[in-house]
């Protein structure tokens, strides 16, 4: 019988046991004593949410097809949890072996969103370890971070060893083989291994780096503090996706995911080049999956999971060259099956409702567009490839084809926005509602339509045209939130519309995180000291907190945020190369003030910086 | 459903799996189901679902040994075959024990089950009575073990005992068979609390592990496994 790290008296104590015992199906098992590497991967939040997630599920794969290693899955532990095992000094410990994570050789942490970053504190204080890496002894894990928070990797750089730049697919090999390598030697120091691994691609080694600052607080320089050292360091990129590791066999959570499906990545980057998105800069460039290849992962794993619903995961699907066939594939293959396919992120057109038509219930589900902002002026300085015509043809597209729901998605706080933009927002949701009455007659009618306009604040991203932009005190954005709210009110259609919006609290410190530097990792500490754990969870954060953490560090927070950056500024995350060049952001944020669209990639190339890369989308020009 | 075949699954949760709760055990067999490729009818409409019926719910924490759903197949299958495909999608913890077909018409499992017998293991404590001993006699001695339900509204005062079916001593342990299903309902812990009431037994300082053997339907004494 499996040996659990968890009494059963405390399993019983806290709430959903089953996120603590492992033993999903498809869970790896190896024996230790035949692996020289025992690699601990963690999402550093709970369970149903770090299940959802395909990048560790494809590091899980692709670790394990190494014989030497063994890669096993942590997350963190729910408040309640939590208390009791610090309280009763029990260590954190990996699902499949239930070993303390200080017998691992490797803690590898995903980070996807920087409101995480007092759980990888959790994590590591958890596992019995040392919060700063510079505290850190020979015999102890080596803890690495990833994800699209480790594009400015500065305000945690002080918990991590090594913190990987890039896509998981290209360089692991080269560092497990190098660990193999020196911990065999006789002196095997930890600091020698670290030095040696700062030379492999996309491997960053914070320690190896000095920052210094000017008189005003901004960045003076940043530089490796040893000549073999990298003083750059090179995002690294997959270049044929049809050759890495894929979860053909994914590991099946106990409790119900947030996803509880299978996830099929059909293309990685996107062609788009909204100015907003980081995920559009630093994936780039476009890369597909070929449809045999997908056809292939998406039988195989539906069979080896059992699960009933499969999602076609990408930052725009309908850029996906192949789409008709593929959907074509799914369609027959999961209707004899009867299995969901749930089909986000489509452009609406007549194709994709035909597809929608088909896959789903039309009278119970949505039709979503994402214009991100109200009016077309704020959409060209977005560079949201999304007219108003686009809108309102969609929109009208739908509800011939029997949806009377349409969601709305913007964002408030844009660089540039003005009141109008702000009222833009419920007139264009009336716009839609008064075309619902236009169109279908009044017999055919089934009630009311229903826009549901929701908004999000934009926060400004590194690696992206807006790294420079500077943010607002959280009153403004509520106050422009309630702009929306009361001029919705005023609309002839109001009964048909519906706002949502979020709190601004977690808004402002977001920001602070994203675009900070080195000096945060001490208001971090100070946070997760004052008892801030999952801070993404609205029943958790506290700002009164985190307030206190910045006040007793002496930092100014609003430094990072309140400013429009100068464009001679040197940012904390500028010595990585992410192939993306800050003089290819510059240019867009300049055009974005001027409110000049740029065209995307498949339209003609406009000289990002990823050409060299030779792969994707850059070699159809 | 019309043209299915219906079969009854018994099977063990033990080890670690005694933590999934209900509806994660419920999930945990449609996926095993759909792995092991039988075929599986589905309920008609936008979103079919499983043809599924599980016996009552076990908590979370208690091993079972003879649990059961049932499962409605598109196609007749031989019952070997298909207790080797399930069992073959299983995980450590979870074991099929047996398959059989039931008769059409038949009622499902939810609505046959109507007892279901525990296993009551104290756990090491500071007495220097034996607790089994003591609850065996606490059941004994009385002849009405009155307890109170409280719903949202109201608090009902109720004698349990009659759905106490048996009440026996087996290998230092208390062994009970109770009322169960959708009328009486009797969860071991409704008699363990009694008993810790009645004697005035702080519960944290005598605990015990409870192990769920077998479900029945029909009326007692004439109880069958399900």
């Amino acid at each position: 019988m499996r040996k659990l790290a968890l009494s059963d008296d405390i399993l019983l104590q806290v709430e959903k046991p089953a996120r603590y015992i492992g033993n999903e199906v498809n869970s790896i098992i190896k024996d230790p004593d035949s692996c020289d590497i025992r690699y601990a991967i963690c999402f550093p939040d709970v369970y149903e949410i770090g299940m959802s997630h395909l990048g560790i599920q494809i590091l899980y794969e692709q670790f394990n097809r190494r014989p030497d290693v063994w890669c096993e899955r942590v997350y963190s532990p729910w408040p309640d949890l939590s208390s009791i095992m610090k309280k009763e000094g029990i260590s954190l410990f990996a699902l499949e072996s239930q070993d303390p994570l200080g017998e691992f050789d490797f803690i590898g942490m995903t980070l996807q969103y920087e409101m995480c970053y007092t759980n990888i504190l959790q994590i590591i204080d958890l596992a019995k370890l040392p919060l700063f890496s510079r505290d850190r002894k020979d015999d102890m894990p080596i803890i690495m971070a990833g994800g699209p928070c480790t594009y400015n990797p500065e305000p945690i750089a002080d918990f991590f060893d090594i913190i990987y730049i890039g896509e998981g697919e290209t360089s692991y090999d080269s560092l497990f083989d190098l660990y193999k390598t020196m911990r065999a030697s006789d002196d095997y120091s930890r600091r020698k291994f670290l030095r040696e691994a700062s030379k492999i691609p996309g491997m960053y080694v914070p320690s190896l780096y000095e920052a210094t600052y000017n008189a005003d607080g901004t960045l003076k320089d940043f530089s490796a503090i040893y000549s073999d050292v990298p003083a750059k360091v090179e995002r690294q990129v997959v270049e044929d996706l049809n050759e890495t590791a894929y979860p053909m066999k994914p590991v099946v959570p106990h409790v119900q995911a947030i996803q509880d499906r299978v996830t099929l990545e059909i293309m990685r980057g996107c062609i788009r080049g909204c100015r907003f998105c980081q995920a559009g800069m630093i994936y780039r460039p476009k890369r597909e999956r070929s449809l045999d290849t997908l056809k292939k992962y998406a039988y195989e794993m539906l069979k080896n999971s059992g699960h009933e619903e499969i999602s076609l995961s990408s930052l725009s699907s309908s850029d996906y060259s192949k789409l008709p066939e593929l959907l074509d594939f799914l369609i027959e293959h999961c209707n004899d099956e009867k299995i969901n396919i749930s089909l986000p992120s489509l452009r609406i057109d007549n194709f994709s409702l035909d597809v929608m038509k088909k896959v789903q219930d039309v009278r119970k589900s949505s039709i979503t567009f994402a214009p991100e902002a109200g009016s077309q002026r704020m959409r060209d300085v977005i560079n949201k490839g999304l007219t108003h015509e686009d809108i309102i043809n969609g929109s009208k597209e739908a509800f011939l084809g029997g949806w009377t729901k349409i969601k709305l998605y913007f964002m408030l706080g844009l660089p540039g926005e003005e009141e109008e933009d702000i009222r833009a927002i419920p007139e264009l949701g009336d716009e839609i509602a008064m075309l619902y009455y236009d169109t279908i007659p009044k017999e055919e009618r089934s009630g009311r339509c229903q826009v549901t306009m929701s908004t999000s604040f934009f926060v400004p991203k590194p690696f992206t045209p807006f790294q420079w932009a500077g943010m607002f005190p959280k009153e403004e954005y509520l106050r422009r939130a309630r702009i929306v709210n009361d001029h919705m009110k005023e609309q002839l259609n109001k009964k048909s519309l519906r706002y949502q919006w979020h709190q601004a609290d977690v808004t402002v410190l977001e920001g602070i995180l994203a675009r900070g530097d080195r000096k945060l990792s001490a208001v971090i500490k100070r946070a997760y000291e004052l008892g801030c754990i999952f801070d993404a969870w609205g029943e958790y954060f506290d700002l009164d907190k985190w307030e206190q953490a910045f006040s007793d560090c002496g930092i100014d927070g609003d430094f990072y945020i309140m400013r429009t950056r100068d464009k001679a500024e040197l940012f904390p995350w500028d010595f990585i190369d992410c192939k993306v060049s800050k003089a290819f952001l510059l240019r867009e944020w300049e055009r974005a003030s001027k409110g000049v669209v740029t065209p995307n990639c498949s339209m003609s190339c406009s000289g990002c910086g990823c050409r060299p890369l030779s792969t994707g989308i850059c070699m159809t020009h | 459903m019309e043209g299915t075949y219906k079969y009854r699954v018994k099977y063990e949760k033990t080890g670690c799996m005694k933590f999934l709760g209900h509806l994660d055990v419920l999930r945990f067999f449609q996926k095993a189901i759909k792995r092991s490729g039988l075929p599986i009818a589905y309920s008609e409409g936008f979103n079919p679902h499983q043809l599924l019926s599980f016996a009552a719910p076990l908590s979370v924490g208690v091993e079972g040994y003879g649990e059961y759903f049932d499962m409605e197949l598109q196609k007749k299958c031989d019952e070997t075959d298909i207790k080797n495909r399930l069992d073959s999608s299983m995980v450590d913890g979870v074991k099929i024990c047996a398959v059989r077909q039931l008769s059409d018409g038949s009622k499902n499992c939810m609505a046959s089950v109507s007892a279901a017998e525990y296993n009551i293991h104290f756990l090491e404590n500071e007495y220097d009575f034996d607790p089994a001993l003591s609850l065996y006699g606490f059941y004994n001695y009385l002849k009405e073990i009155v307890i109170t339900k409280k719903t949202k509204k109201s608090e009902r005062v109720f004698d349990i005992k009659p759905l106490i079916y048996e009440c026996r001593l087996i290998d230092g342990d208390v062994r009970v068979i109770l009322s169960c299903g959708s009328i009486d309902n009797i969860k071991p812990e409704l008699f363990l609390n009694a008993y810790y009431d009645y004697t005035g037994i702080d519960p944290d300082s005598l605990k015990y592990r409870l192990t769920r053997l077998e479900l029945f339907s029909g009326a007692y004494p004439g109880l069958k496994t399900l």
